[in-house]
């Protein structure tokens, strides 16, 4: 495909994003086999992403990103999902990361963008073991860290680690660090056998006593609270500056939204000609088909209308410069986790109605089935630990620690 | 109690302005909710009070008294008034939005009507039972009983759909309630209080001016758009009328919701004693309720939106986007109806209950629902033929789709 003529200035419009990020979904569509066979993305792939600036969308523009809103970040993983899902996974999840760096500090994105401003920052938030050791200028770092979504084609990858090897909890619980170390650091190691999203790569990442200088090791909380240390340089952007939490939350929706609606499109597509295999006659004109696909329309449409709302609320929140309540935060986590529900709901029925054919590789929807099932056990998406604290809020107990807030409503 | 007069003349401050009156009156219909299924029909001081607060003039014309308000008005207050009592909603949202059908006939008959007394509810009654219609010179001979009247307690007058002798199309017509019967026929599980009774017509002559082809009445501009204004009396009307339904259906899911909330915030198992807010499985029950009902306010704010601004603008509504908007108007009553049975089956015994608001508000969507234009099949296979290259069996979108029946 053509090179996209890339500057510093040169930040493309929302419908320009959505655009580039259309015109790659025939070769994504072509490389579908190919990249869960390689369980990564093909190169030619990462390619494009580059070429098309989709790693730039929350890059910041001291370092040639495009500084855009929290809608174009989510729109454009939503549109590649519906032919990729692990493209768009890498395209939402792993270029959040882009944010995440923006927000530490200085002299960590000049390491990172300083020597090439085209990059996929890798993450491996969930520790298997792992300590990070004081020492004179800096830290010693030890351990296996999982889910380093895109890490083949990263320079750089973070890792969360704590002082102290009892430590345990998400990325940002207390008392861990967050350690950003390029990839002569760490070696990966394939653990990446898994039955969707095959091609993120999501593979494990080893240190084995790495000394990791002072700067490039940080309160991990801090780099996801208001004003994190990155805000001297990008002072502009609400994702540079707010509480972070609740958009890299977010960042599950774009690609399971996309997931939905590729799968509805195809199978409609399919169905719509298709024979039973057995008996013959139009599989079309069964009702329970004309059912099933209607109701699968209506619960995409809903959690289409979700997303679009959590996507607003997101951005309006963001230009106003406040972060959300306890009480928005739990209704919002409640609602991904519904909207989740909802469209894995409907590709499994979808999916169950296709008959043998159902199972074979070459069926894009038996895929876009696999790959929803896949993202939808991630921990942002999981739903009973995003239900329960709405509804322990609502009934008048405590929710849970929702990002950095305590909720407690008075009935 | 004198009416109160609106001092806006916006349209949407006016329908904010008759959120916040039946806000105000939730407490008067929520205590004597229980009296309202019991009477089988709203009772005469709530009545009185929806005229004196002027509810169900929203779409009534404004040379005669009405506000004419934006399309979803009546959603707005009907879904307020259900939270505390649904069958009241839904005489104020459905029987309430017969004013734009009266809207639509002959200027002459809206002049009958709401001349010589602008509080009116106007009920129809849809369904035939038996009995039609012959044609005389001047007008309709009518005899037999129409059945779903809601409201009709309180009615001045009635609208029907009758077949005459020779004719293949129905004609709607307008009859006072001198010549109407009431056939005490409402005997039912939910939505008591609507009082939905059959009307029976015995030789009745109806002059020509109180009539006019079912088809003229729904299609584009009929006769009342050259006297009122509004499009809600000129747009082609189907696609239009099931909006009414699902103010008090999803209020009534909000109100089973808000109750359950109240009641289980408080409640101690009666054999355990322990604190039924403190179970999982019931957090579980209600953030999955509120974020299916959630689901349901914005499709129905989304498809509002898009009616209201189809009628300002004259937009023609397509066949496909007719078939999309029946498809969610059947899955949002659908979320109604899960969210609030999930909610009613966790109340242990006190769910089945009487003076448990929550078991009411179930009966009352349960019921709501059966209505057709939320019938799931019927609206999800239309929709899904549509999508799979296949006619829907609906002549006039197969036509517009040209996937005419071989």
């Amino acid at each position: 495909m053509a090179v996209v003529e890339q500057s510093d200035t040169s930040v493309p419009t929302l419908e320009e994003v959505l655009r580039r990020a259309e015109g790659m979904l025939p070769a994504l569509r072509e490389r579908a086999q190919e990249a869960e066979q390689l369980r990564r993305l093909p190169d030619a792939t990462v390619k494009d992403l580059f070429d098309t600036g989709m790693m730039r969308i929350l890059q910041p523009k001291r370092y040639g990103g495009y500084e855009m809103d929290w809608a174009a970040h989510a729109e454009a993983a939503r549109v590649i999902a519906r032919a990729c899902s692990s493209t768009a996974w890498v395209v939402s999840v792993v270029g959040a990361h882009a944010a995440i760096l923006a927000r530490m500090s200085k002299q960590c994105q000049d390491d990172v963008w300083g020597p090439n401003q085209d990059q996929i920052i890798a993450t491996a938030s969930a520790r298997k073991e792992g300590t990070a050791r004081k020492v004179d200028g800096g830290y010693v770092v030890n351990g296996t860290w999982r889910f380093a979504s895109g890490v083949d084609h990263a320079d750089w990858c973070m890792v969360p680690a704590p002082l102290e090897a009892k430590e345990r909890g998400l990325h940002d619980a207390p008392g861990f660090m967050r350690v950003l170390m390029p990839k002569s650091d760490y070696t990966i190691e394939d653990t990446w056998f898994v039955s969707g999203v095959k091609a993120s790569g999501s593979k494990d990442v080893h240190c084995d006593e790495v000394f990791v200088p002072d700067y490039r090791v940080m309160d991990s909380r801090a780099t996801f609270a208001p004003n994190p240390p990155g805000v001297e340089v990008n002072p502009e952007h609400y994702l540079y500056r707010l509480e972070f939490g609740p958009y890299f939350g977010s960042s599950l929706l774009g690609p399971m939204m996309g997931a939905a609606e590729g799968a509805y499109a195809d199978y409609r597509e399919i169905t719509a000609v298709r024979e039973g295999a057995l008996f013959g006659g139009k599989v079309a004109g069964l009702a329970q088909v004309q059912q099933r696909l209607s109701e699968s329309a209506a619960e995409i449409k809903a959690a289409r209308l979700m997303y679009e709302s959590n996507n607003q609320i997101l951005h309006e929140r963001g230009v106003a410069g406040a972060g959300l309540t306890a009480e928005e935060l739990v209704e919002m986590n409640r609602d991904r986790a519904f909207v989740a529900k909802l469209l894995i709901t409907a590709v499994t029925r979808l999916v169950r109605q296709m008959g043998a054919m159902g199972l074979y590789d070459d069926n894009p929807v038996q895929r876009h089935y696999r790959d929803i099932t896949a993202m939808g056990t991630q921990i942002a998406v999981n739903w009973d630990r995003n239900i329960t604290p709405f509804g322990k809020h609502e009934l008048g107990l405590g929710a849970d620690d929702v990002g950095f807030h305590k909720s407690k409503k008075t009935n | 109690m004198a009416v109160q007069e609106m001092d806006t003349q916006d349209p949407f401050e006016m329908e904010a302005e008759l959120v916040a009156r039946a806000r105000a009156l939730g407490p008067q219909f929520r205590s004597s909710a229980a009296e309202t299924e019991a009477n089988r029909a709203v009772l005469k001081s709530n009545m009185q009070a929806v005229f004196d607060n002027q509810l169900v003039r929203f779409f009534q014309p404004k040379r005669h008294g009405g506000f004419e308000l934006e399309w979803g008005a009546q959603f707005a207050i009907g879904r307020e008034v259900a939270k505390h009592c649904p069958s009241t909603a839904w005489i104020v949202s459905v029987v309430g939005a017969h004013a734009c059908f009266l809207g639509r006939m002959p200027g002459d008959v809206q002049d009958e009507v709401w001349g010589p007394n602008q509080d009116q509810l106007i009920t129809t009654a849809s369904v035939n039972r038996h009995g039609g219609a012959t044609r005389e010179k001047d007008g309709l001979r009518v005899s037999g009983q129409w059945g779903f009247s809601s409201g009709c307690d309180h009615a001045d007058w009635a609208m029907f759909g009758v077949h005459v002798d020779g004719e293949a199309v129905p004609t709607q017509i307008v009859v006072p309630r001198s010549d109407w019967t009431i056939a005490d026929t409402w005997h039912v599980a939910g939505m008591r209080g609507t009082g939905t009774k059959d009307l029976v017509l015995e030789d009745v002559f109806v002059p020509v001016h109180r009539t006019l082809p079912a088809g003229e009445w729904i299609a584009a501009n009929p006769p009342g758009s050259k006297v009122n204004e509004s499009y809600i009396y000129s747009v082609p009307f189907l696609p239009f009328v099931g909006t009414s339904l699902l103010g008090p259906l999803f209020g009534a899911a909000e109100g089973a919701y808000q109750d359950y909330c109240a009641i289980t915030s408080k409640r101690t198992g009666t054999m355990t004693g322990e604190a039924v807010a403190e179970n999982a499985p019931v957090q579980l029950r209600v953030a999955e309720s509120a974020a299916e009902l959630h689901a349901a306010e914005v499709i129905m704010t989304q498809q509002i939106a898009y009616l209201r601004d189809a009628g300002r603008n004259g937009t023609t509504i397509p066949a496909t986007k007719r078939l999309e908007i029946n498809r969610d108007r059947a899955f949002v009553a659908r979320l109604c109806v899960q969210s609030t049975e999930r909610l009613v089956g966790m109340m242990g015994a006190m769910g089945i209950f009487e003076g448990n608001p929550v078991q009411r508000h179930h009966r009352d969507v349960m019921a709501m629902a059966t209505q057709i234009g939320v019938n799931w099949d019927r609206n999800m296979l239309s929709y899904g033929k549509w999508a799979l290259g296949l006619p829907t069996g609906d002549a006039q979108v197969d036509q517009e789709l040209g996937r005419a029946v071989s």
